[in-house]
């Protein structure tokens, strides 16, 4: 049977890759604010802002996938995701190079994420997505999210 | 009672339910332990055995066979009580009591059922029932026939000279008075049976909506009598008028049956006035007996004096105002206005206008207001309420974001500024509103205080009299939670250890005989006291410094104040009862009110005399969210710590340091040597400590200090305590997080933490 279901992805990217998260996650893209640090947590958490009164914490998606940091830009941008962490929405701010652009892909060119990964932990990704020529990296958000347990 | 049965609960429902039950369960205990001290309160079970039938109602729409049985059987027992057949002793409180707590056991798991102990407990529990309701059956026959006795009695006034009247009148009106009351409880349970009965139809709000009617028709009972009396004493001078005139007049009829006659009937429900003053007015001038149906008789009157007709317009009048009184009272926030006595139409159109809430015409149906106004009252989620002053806390943040930049880029701008100062104080009303949506009375905590003392004194078999004060104290509802576990461990104190175990001790003291422990709250100064006060032994401090040397959690060389050493039963592991029961004396008591008391950012006093009693003082914040934080530097970071536990700040001269390793570890201030807090302790090993320390910050927390190497104070504001989100729980150094004016997080030290030893 052909899924005729076509999810949006907001692409963004992070060193040389493309990287898509659906866009029903992503409640809104910030520009970089002031990033109030929390002292002994890990490097990548980079501290928490506040989104309209709320406090929102904010991981450096390069770093928590090890990748080099890098000098934020005016193209870094923060994109502000609301998942499940254990039976509660949770609210969290990914830290990115830049954003690109909203595909909408066919669910049915979605393909399991390759044996072994350049530079990320394969089991932060739940499928490659092509669109027009171009590959992306679909996150999975919960993944992203498990730092709640290490801190 | 099959004990193998599958309850088949109706899962939709379930919820509902349980707050229900709940709600009705804590009335019936508030209401037992009133009934025990007023046995004769025959108020006090009509409520009670309402709210098992309503709970009996509930049951059925969830098909809970073992709720509703129990809530059965108590009121089979309690409809003896209410026939004066039973008398409400201590032990048929404790029946109705266990009741409530098993019903209440078995709405906190749905499962309770299955438990087979607690089985047993409830088959004891319905078997006492069955055998007090037995018991009273027999003797109840007795009662019966005493009834028959009166009616006899009744006919036999029917038929007696007119002498008799007034006297006759006078038993006739008790008599209506307590069929009167047979007749709402019949009301009662029929509004019950509907419930059960008309499933499809009804869902769970409607017994809700059943129990508010049944607390209406209780107003309305409470109105009717006052009318029947005003009904009656005008009645009786009717007849001392009739006298006169005629020695033939039925006395039954004419005193009689105002009260339950239909007409009256709906004078009462429908509170019109007008009704009394027709019925008196069209009666033909003959004095003639005129059998009604179903017992009820109608009343030829003679032609009603004048005088008596203006008796009965200013009770009407009363009435009216009554009504006017309780709706002002009822939205009292409105107006203090008085009820005017004569209005003309157009007095009436002002009033109207003025006070758009209160009724002004007599004319209109107070049933249908007293319906609209179970509408002031609104259940609204707790986390509904958090959200909204959550939202509002927003507000105000983003508010001063601008008010900011509106000072600092567009002070010129006077429209702009003074339009602004207009919406600060819009703001600032509606924070203090939202704070006060959460504020709750400390009445439920008390009320489940109450029933606790009430145990624990018939447990132990002391004679101890137990007093509330201050329960309609407001507080905020997150630390009113907090405040119960520990107010449950000092109530237990008070009354185990703190009352003298022999009441001969008591007296030999020159005290009297019943102890008595008082649990006040009171409002003084923005924070709210909670004092659990007893005038029993009060705390030797001789056997504690004892106790607390042989267990080892005190320094032995150390010289302790009377003060201190009395502290010393709150720290952990501290206990001097000598047998370890099921009350108290588990040696863990003290220490958790202490923890729990601490978290709520408030703390415990304790003022003792030996032999004169003991008062422990819980204080607490009114408001857990909004606290006053001073804002410091250091680090290159804001941090803010409660203005409470700072005690002073000091610029450091070099001769002040106490140095170990090199390292800064004491700074002697007047003579005090004051151990530091490392920046290590908030930043993490890799943090390296400061060559130059331009400024301390010194702690205060229950008498001991801290200092805190700073780079410098920043302010001190009021600022919304934010919690630590999940992903910081393991962070023990933070114990919230707020936003300050500049926009910017600010995380907020937990003072506890840093004077725990570990951080030394």
């Amino acid at each position: 049977m052909k899924m005729d279901y076509r999810p949006k992805l907001l692409t963004f990217s992070l060193g040389n890759e493309e990287y898509g998260m659906s866009i029903i996650m992503v409640k809104e893209l910030i520009g970089m604010m002031h990033i109030t640090p929390v002292p002994k947590t890990p490097e990548y958490l980079k501290g928490v802002i506040n989104l309209r009164g709320k406090i929102v914490p904010v991981v450096d998606l390069r770093l928590k996938f090890g990748m080099e940091p890098q000098e934020y830009t005016d193209r870094t941008c923060i994109m502000v995701v609301e998942t499940y962490v254990r039976d509660s929405i949770k609210t969290i701010g990914l830290i990115i190079d830049s954003v690109s652009e909203v595909v909408q892909i066919s669910a049915d060119t979605i393909d399991p994420p390759p044996e072994s990964t350049s530079g990320i932990d394969a089991s932060v990704i739940l499928g490659m997505a092509k669109h027009e020529n171009n590959v992306f990296i679909i996150l999975d958000t919960e993944k992203i999210f498990d730092f709640y347990d290490t801190i | 009672m099959d004990r193998n049965q599958e309850i088949n609960i109706e899962k939709d429902f379930w919820d509902d339910f349980v707050v229900e039950a709940f709600e009705n369960i804590d009335e019936i205990e508030q209401n037992a332990m009133l009934l025990e001290q007023n046995p004769e309160n025959t108020d006090i079970l009509h409520a009670m055995f309402r709210c098992f039938h309503t709970v009996k109602g509930l049951a059925g729409f969830v098909e809970h066979v073992i709720v509703q049985e129990i809530a059965h059987k108590t009121e089979t027992m309690m409809d003896y009580c209410r026939k004066g057949i039973l008398h409400a002793n201590t032990d048929i409180v404790n029946m109705i009591l266990t009741s409530a707590d098993c019903i209440k056991t078995l709405c906190n798991d749905m499962n309770a059922y299955k438990d087979s102990a607690f089985m047993d407990k409830v088959e004891v529990l319905i078997e006492n029932l069955e055998t007090t309701s037995a018991k009273a059956e027999n003797s109840g026959d007795e009662a019966n026939s005493q009834e028959q006795s009166i009616s006899q009695q009744q006919a036999e006034v029917q038929e007696s000279p007119q002498e008799q009247q007034t006297e006759y009148s006078q038993n006739n009106f008790d008599n209506n008075q307590m069929q009167e009351n047979s007749n709402v409880v019949f009301e009662n349970s029929e509004s019950g049976q509907v419930n059960e009965n008309d499933e499809s139809n009804v869902d769970a709000d409607l017994a809700q909506f059943s129990s508010e009617i049944t607390k209406v028709e209780h107003e309305v009972e409470e109105k009717e009598r006052q009318h029947e009396q005003m009904v009656h004493d005008v009645q009786e001078q009717q007849m001392s008028h009739l006298d006169d005139s005629s020695n033939e007049i039925a006395v039954e009829t004419s005193a009689s049956a105002v009260p339950q006659s239909p007409a009256v009937q709906q004078i009462s429900v429908e509170q019109a006035p007008q009704v009394v003053k027709v019925e008196v007015e069209q009666v033909p001038p003959q004095n003639v007996v005129q059998p009604v149906v179903q017992g009820v008789v109608e009343v030829p009157v003679a032609p009603v004096p004048e005088s008596v007709q203006q008796q009965i317009n200013q009770a009407n009048q009363e009435i009216a105002e009554n009504n006017l009184n309780e709706e002002d009272y009822s939205r009292s926030d409105d107006s203090n206005s008085e009820p005017q006595k004569e209005l003309n139409p157009f007095q009436k159109e002002v009033l109207k206008k003025l006070l758009p809430n209160v009724m002004v015409s007599s004319e209109d149906s107070s049933v249908t207001n007293r319906t609209v106004g179970n509408d002031e009252y609104m259940k609204v989620a707790n986390y509904k309420i958090d959200h909204l002053v959550d939202i509002i806390g927003e507000l105000i943040i983003n508010q001063a974001l601008v008010e900011q930049n509106i000072i600092k880029n567009h002070s010129e701008d006077k429209q702009l500024t003074s339009d602004m100062s207009g919406f600060l104080r819009v703001t600032r009303d509606l924070q203090g509103l939202s704070m006060s949506l959460r504020m709750v009375s400390l009445k439920s905590t008390f009320q489940k205080l109450a029933r606790i003392a009430r145990d624990t004194i018939q447990q132990l078999k002391k004679d101890v009299e137990f007093v509330m004060t201050g329960e309609t104290t407001e507080i905020d509802r997150a630390v009113a939670e907090r405040l119960l576990e520990p107010l449950v461990h000092m109530i237990k104190n008070a009354i185990s250890h703190g009352v003298e175990k022999n009441p001969e001790d008591r007296v030999a003291l020159g005290k009297p005989r019943k102890a008595r422990v008082e649990l006040n709250a009171y409002n003084k100064r923005g924070k709210i006291y909670i004092e659990v006060k007893d005038d029993g032994r009060g705390i030797n401090t001789d056997v504690v410094y004892k106790k607390a040397l042989e267990k080892g959690i005190i320094d032995p060389d150390k010289q302790y104040s009377q003060d201190e050493i009395k502290e010393f039963i709150m720290l952990p592991g501290f206990s001097t009862a000598e047998v370890v029961d099921n009350i108290s004396g588990r040696g863990v008591g003290m220490d958790v009110v202490n923890t729990q008391i601490q978290k709520t950012g408030g703390r415990v006093e304790i003022i003792s005399n030996l032999n004169e009693g003991s008062t422990f003082v819980l204080e607490v914040p009114v408001n857990h969210s909004i606290m006053n934080g001073t804002i410091i530097e250091m680090n290159n970071q804001y941090f803010v710590v409660p203005t409470i536990n700072v005690k002073e700040f000091l610029q450091p001269k070099e001769e002040q340091w106490v140095f170990t390793k090199q390292e800064r570890t004491m700074i002697k201030v007047r003579d005090n040597l004051i151990p530091i807090i490392p920046l290590s302790v908030f930043f993490g090993s890799e943090c390296e400590e400061p060559k130059e320390v331009p400024l301390v910050m010194v702690l205060e927390l229950e008498q001991e200090l801290r200092a805190v190497p700073i780079v410098d104070v920043i302010s001190r504001q009021e600022i919304v305590v934010k919690p630590v989100g999940e992903e910081f729980q393991k962070l023990k150094y933070i114990s919230g997080m707020s936003i300050l004016g500049s926009g910017n997080v600010s995380l907020i030290l937990d003072i506890d933490y840093l004077f725990k030893k570990e951080v030394k």
